[in-house]
């Protein structure tokens, strides 16, 4: 029960600007969560305390909450589909977990139904975070199609509140101190860049009781995925793509393919890498600690020969990334799966552009403008373009479930885009195997690189911590 | 504008100062260099000159500042977009796809083939697909600022880019003379900034302005518009500018201090004291051309109410019997609206006409508005800006 009095000397919540005031806080029930303002002569506590305050004080000291906005909700679903048993187990033990935690799951596995459970099980305003506006975009979609209710989304020029709202993580950082009190159930897509500093901001500018964080990676190189569980909650769930393969998604097989430079750029490869490496040893660069790049850039713009290296470690890295025979292998590869839907993914734009002008396929990259970048999704979920080059944009969440046949060209050494792009091809479909064949140069530090992003159930190897390679 | 990783200062406790270069000695030389190979460069495209200006780049003692100086010059540059190849891009790939049914083991006869049947060469097609990536557009005219110049606008944009991460922002002008300040108060309203004006018992100007992080819709263009703002700040004989801030960087979870004035040694620009935006110069000159026996111009008369506020409407119309002005509140302007209708309510700035954004009344939090019998009699709406039909019937209903 709450106690609502008028007079000014009752504890009184506040929300404002991101952050909640309290007046005449009681210190010995919620001193742990507030700090004492000096310019407002008020204590202050982050939004995201809301819970434990209002906890701390129910039935124990008098209080007024002006904080509260959200609503309670009916919602329900248009056609109701029945759960796969761990959407099922998920559910249950975010609910168990009084609504609060962080589910794990692959990509493909049915993440946004879970979500859509959640909020029907919550009934209360929901906002729901996603990396980026195609995200936001497909969110907002599905939402509107299973719940039947209009959808707010804040991002890529659409600023339109609702009970029920996506946003991209951008967005959230810049509503939430005007918005936060308005949502009783935070979910956070990808919920991995949450705990990046900035971003965490927009869980902790939020009220919200409920949260729900979603992802098949959440483990971050940085080691700040320690800081979800207090920005949503513990991991409740996780279930591994090894667990659901073949039932829940497709089968897959996943290639290595060494491949021999040809002889010419080998040799360039060598001397290229070996004027990279000799500066890198005179100069005692450490890669390994954690300003080793910036290190190298700064040496490098100091010294006489500063301007051949960069381009020596340039070359030698353009060299392994797209060889003539690994461009050979890519075409052969496309040509033998031509009946197919295929993606190849590039670790930089310059590749990806060099395999659509050499092949003539369409590129999708950052620098495709959106109408274009829809279209060529649009084509390539229909058939009408079966093959589609990109480099980083199709990473995460984007879905494009009729892909089967994924070619790693070049990529990061992080598990994690190896374990996203995985996930584009794994959309379940009767009798398919999707395929990701990775191309390696022999030879060169690809090997190295390659290596470390298999480090993961996935490719048939434990888990460790996520790290760049190179 | 400088970016995040150009952006240069230092935070001392609860306070954030940009970091200022000299305009003589080796950066000087630097900005010249620059400048000079910006200005050889004239029908290069971008890739070819961003590569070759990594060098000189490189040899500055801090790439940091290089990379800043080298971003203002670009930012003043202007290219010329190459056509826009989608269609062609369309017709390229539809063949593509046609020939994949027809097993090709050697990726050049395919290209070729591809080719032909766009009568193109092999190259031309290379070329042509992508010849539209913005790497490709062709620098036409290049920044035209002088080696200290260059110095001078890059010590500004250190200052404008704290000011992109704003919150609140107190302007202390003790310039007297009113042309300058009636001139200040326009670009203040040109910008479309949020601000209270008032007048202090010394005569000091004092402005408080809302920063970005304070405003929800379009953030960042207002964001951009305070740090134009700067510039003509500057150009007082003697001024103070205090705001909080976020560190860019995040180095704080609080807001710190920016305190900048005239020993800062930014030097203003005139330009953004007389700017009047183009579509406020075709309103005043459309105005006039429809209504003849009407004067129109940005000349309005600041209005002072209580408390010393300070009212600096847009326009000045002076029709046969009256002197209208008028106050246009944009998408930002919502809670001064509230305001000002509480001011005019009582007795104050009897001769304002007031231009509203519609998406203000939309607002949940100020819907409350959209029935207040005053806007009916004093007011306007607009979309994004006034229309003169819109103006014309509001003075004719005086």
């Amino acid at each position: 029960m709450q106690f609502l009095y008028e007079t000014a000397d009752v504890q009184t919540l506040r929300f404002d600007d991101g952050t909640l005031i309290i007046n005449d806080a009681d210190l010995n029930l919620i001193g742990e969560y507030v700090v004492w303002d000096a310019r407002i002569k008020q204590h202050r506590a982050q939004a995201m305390a809301y819970e434990p305050i209002v906890r701390a004080l129910h039935g124990k000291s008098e209080y007024t909450d002006e904080v509260k906005q959200y609503q309670s909700l009916s919602l329900k679903e248009d056609k109701p589909l029945a759960m796969r048993p761990y959407q099922r187990q998920s559910l249950a033990r975010w609910l168990d977990h009084k609504k609060r935690g962080v589910i794990v799951l692959p990509t493909g596995a049915g993440k946004t139904y879970v979500a859509v459970q959640a909020i029907l099980a919550a009934q209360r305003s929901t906002i729901i975070l996603a990396p980026t506006i195609d995200l936001v975009q497909q969110w907002a979609a599905d939402l509107e199609a299973r719940l039947q209710v209009p959808i707010g989304q804040y991002g890529g020029g659409e600023k339109n509140l609702q009970d029920i709202t996506v946003a991209t993580y951008d967005s959230g950082i810049l509503i939430m101190p005007h918005y936060g009190d308005r949502f009783g159930l935070l979910i956070c897509d990808e919920c991995h860049h949450l705990p990046s500093d900035m971003t965490s901001l927009v869980a902790e500018a939020c009220i919200a009781p409920f949260r729900l964080g979603l992802s098949a990676t959440p483990e971050r190189t940085d080691g700040q995925h320690g800081r979800l569980e207090e920005l949503l909650g513990p991991i409740v769930h996780r279930s591994d793509i090894t667990e659901l393969e073949g039932e829940y998604l497709a089968n897959y097989q996943a290639e290595v393919l060494e491949i021999a430079m040809d002889e010419d750029e080998f040799a360039a490869y060598n001397a290229n890498r070996q004027i990279y490496l000799d500066f890198v040893r005179s100069e005692h660069i450490n890669f390994s600690s954690p300003d080793g790049w910036q290190q190298f850039i700064s040496k490098a713009a100091r010294s006489a020969n500063g301007r051949a290296v960069m381009t020596a470690y340039r070359e030698q890295k353009r060299l392994a990334r797209a060889s003539q025979a690994k461009l050979r292998v890519c075409w052969e590869l496309i040509q033998d799966h031509r009946d197919e839907r295929i993606i190849v993914f590039t670790d930089d734009n310059a590749t990806a552009y060099e395999l659509g002008r050499r092949m003539v396929f369409p590129v999708l990259t950052h620098n495709t403008k959106s109408a274009e970048r829809k279209h060529m999704l649009n084509q390539f979920r229909s058939g009408v373009w079966p093959v589609l080059v990109t480099s980083r944009v199709l990473n995460e969440g984007v879905d494009v479930p009729e892909a089967s046949v994924g070619i790693v060209v070049s990529g990061s050494g992080t598990v994690r885009e190896h374990v996203q792009r995985l996930g584009r091809i794994l959309r379940p479909a009767q009798g398919k195997v999707a395929i990701l064949y990775e191309l390696i140069s022999a030879g060169t530090a690809e090997s190295y690189t390659s290596e470390r992003r298999r480090s993961h159930v996935a490719f048939g190897q434990q888990e460790q911590d996520f790290e760049d390679a190179e | 504008m400088l970016n995040k990783e150009t952006l240069r200062y230092k935070i001392d406790g609860d306070a954030i100062k940009p970091t200022f270069i000299g305009s003589k000695g080796t950066l000087l030389d630097l900005s010249n260099q620059l400048l000079v190979f910006w200005q050889s460069k004239l029908q290069e495209t971008r890739a070819v000159i961003n590569d070759e200006i990594t060098p000189y780049l490189y040899r500055a003692r801090n790439l940091q500042v290089s990379r800043g100086l080298n971003k203002l010059i670009e930012d003043r540059s202007e290219f010329t977009e190459p056509a826009n190849q989608k269609e062609f891009r369309e017709r390229a790939f539809a063949i593509s796809t046609a020939a994949l049914s027809q097993p090709c083991a050697d990726l050049r006869e395919h290209h070729k083939q591809l080719a032909q049947q766009l009568n193109l060469s092999s190259k031309q097609l290379y070329d042509q697909l992508y010849a539209d990536l913005p790497q490709a557009s062709v620098l036409s005219k290049a920044c035209d600022l002088s080696g200290t110049q260059l110095i001078q606008t890059y010590n500004m944009a250190q200052a404008q880019g704290l000011l992109l991460y704003a919150s609140q922002v107190d302007v202390a002008i003790a310039e007297t003379d009113t042309n300058f300040r009636r001139k200040l108060l326009k670009a203040l309203r040109f910008q479309r900034l949020l601000a209270k004006i008032k007048q202090d018992d010394a005569g000091n100007l004092l402005l408080s302005v809302s920063g970005p992080s304070a405003v929800l819709d379009q953030h960042q263009r207002y964001g951009l518009q305070l740090a134009l703002f700067l510039p003509a700040i500057a150009c007082a004989g003697d001024w103070a500018v205090t705001a909080q801030v976020r560190c860019p960087h995040k180095e704080r979870r609080n807001p710190v201090q920016l305190f900048l004035d005239k020993s800062s040694g930014l030097v203003g620009q005139n330009k953004f004291l007389g700017y009047v935006p183009e579509e406020i110069e075709v309103l005043i000159k459309t105005l006039g051309e429809k209504n003849p026996d009407w004067q129109c111009d940005d000349q309005a008369p600041l209005l002072v109410v209580d408390k010393g506020e300070i009212i600096a409407p847009d326009l000045r119309i002076q029709t046969d019997d009256n002197v209208h002005v008028i106050e246009f509140f944009h998408r930002w302007h919502a809670l001064p609206l509230r305001r000002r209708l509480e001011q005019i309510k009582q007795g104050q700035a009897k001769q304002l006409l007031l231009g509203i954004d519609r998406s203000i009344l939309k607002r949940k939090e100020f819907a409350d508005l959209a029935g207040d019998p005053l806007l009916e009699e004093r007011g306007f709406l607009f979309s994004n800006f006034p229309s003169p039909s819109a103006i014309r019937k509001c003075i004719k209903a005086q």
